[in-house]
């Protein structure tokens, strides 16, 4: 069975109330819509938020998949979709820069992140870049998706893509730079 | 600068030209097109030496957790688009037996006999969450204390206890049919019921099942219906026939039916 047929499969299942079904599609992608929003969003609690509503998003709307894409972009679409709404929200609240920290007291994931190696200082001058410009670095230079399936995740054309990929890179050399004179 | 000339120059920083001598000449021809070559790869290496975030395995059970809570939330009976009635009518059931009951009862011998043969028909010693307070049944150390930092929720009504006791009995009787994991649970539920009895001061538990299934004909309607979704779990060590029966809520992790 092609992966397109187990997804139709899948969600067909969730659509008829079977939520192993859908532990196995969360399974599958938690992961990576984690990584996803925590790259943009700068903020491991925060991240952990937009995962959490990312999935709660994708089993209300499961009914309305049509397959024209895979199952993993549809997922993604709606993560930085959920991360864009956050961010708008905190820029209302005007709430301060989000550092990428987590609660001190949980030990694995301070382990985790350190494993991680995400440089301080890359992840503030990510966070300095346009919502726009910072999700295509993410889903592009990050996470290696080709651009056909960035530009899918983002509902804009190719030539976008790119467009924001090399302003994107120019702006964040910029920020890299001003840390470091 | 031209997208043209842009697209060469990334494409140079990033290794996948198959022919690099147009983009070399480009930057080669002036200082804007080398700072902006500079600029690509200087973006592009940083964000190279980052590496790949995970979760770690109590934020992925939190995650877990919290998304089946909001699941079950918006699934319930009482979620939008039910009939109204629908919702009431298990509190209306509900209350219609318990004044039956105490009214019966009550002439009998009074309150105090009434409540007295309630806890009697609810089947051996039975302990709703509000009685667990302090004491610990059985009288192991393993046992719950409300002092852990566990819930307690509020007490049982009689119709409650009665339900809880003889779902109790059932699953001791069938050995767990209706209550039992399936062969798919995986580690990630494992762990978030084990949070869960840990949250409910349920140390030394272990799960042995969840009734989170309307349609299961094992279960009793009423249960299935008034009281989902139950992490049901036993003190280690112990076979679920002969063993104390915790009931706790998989929303709120909290304890609400000790029985045995």
């Amino acid at each position: 069975m092609t992966t397109a047929a187990q997804d139709a499969e899948l969600l067909a299942r969730v659509v008829a109330g079977d939520h192993e079904a859908f532990n196995q599609i969360m399974r599958n992608h938690e992961d990576r819509v984690f990584s996803v929003c925590l790259r943009i969003m700068g903020h491991r609690e925060q991240a952990l938020d937009a995962t959490q509503e990312t999935f709660l998003t994708a089993f209300r709307k499961a009914g309305q998949f049509r397959g024209g894409s895979a199952l993993g972009t549809w997922i993604y679409r709606i993560a930085v979709n959920t991360c864009y709404d956050q961010l708008r929200k905190q820029k209302r609240r005007r709430s301060e820069p989000m550092p990428e920290h987590m609660d001190p007291s949980d030990h694995a994931a301070e382990v985790a992140l350190e494993a991680a190696a995400m440089r301080p200082e890359i992840q503030r001058a990510l966070s300095l870049l346009p919502p726009d410009f910072r999700a295509v670095i993410v889903l592009s230079d990050l996470e290696g998706m080709a651009l056909p399936d960035v530009a899918e995740v983002l509902g804009v054309p190719i030539g976008t893509v790119k467009s924001r990929i090399f302003r994107g890179r120019r702006l964040l050399a910029e920020e890299l730079r001003n840390q470091n004179p | 600068m031209r997208e043209h000339e842009l697209e060469l120059i990334a494409g140079l920083a990033e290794g996948s030209l198959e022919d690099e001598s147009e983009a070399r000449t480009l930057i080669d021809s002036s200082a804007e097109h080398r700072r902006e070559y500079e600029a690509q790869l200087l973006a592009i290496e940083s964000l190279g030496s980052v590496g790949v975030p995970r979760m770690s395995d109590s934020e992925r059970s939190r995650l877990h957790r919290d998304v089946w809570a909001g699941l079950r939330s918006e699934t319930a009976p009482n979620a939008p688009g039910v009939p109204w009635y629908y919702r009431w009518a298990p509190i209306a059931a509900g209350l219609l037996v318990v004044v039956g009951v105490v009214t019966v009862l009550g002439q009998l011998g009074g309150e105090e006999a009434a409540t007295q043969d309630l806890t009697e028909a609810a089947g051996a010693p039975s302990t709703t969450a509000a009685d667990t307070a302090g004491a610990p049944a059985g009288g192991e150390s393993e046992e719950p204390t409300a002092g852990d930092d566990g819930g307690v929720a509020t007490p049982l009504d009689a119709r409650s206890t009665l339900l809880y006791a003889g779902e109790a009995e059932r699953l001791r009787e069938s050995g767990g049919e209706g209550s039992a994991f399936g062969a798919e649970q995986d580690d990630s539920t494992a762990i978030e019921l084990s949070e869960c009895l840990a949250d409910a001061g349920l140390t030394g538990y272990r799960a042995v099942g969840t009734i989170d299934d309307p349609a299961s004909e094992a279960v009793a309607t009423t249960i299935a219906e008034t009281l989902l979704p139950i992490i049901t779990a036993i003190p280690e060590g112990e076979e679920l026939p002969a063993a104390t029966i915790a009931f706790v809520d998989r929303r709120t992790c909290e304890l609400v039916y000790l029985d045995g």
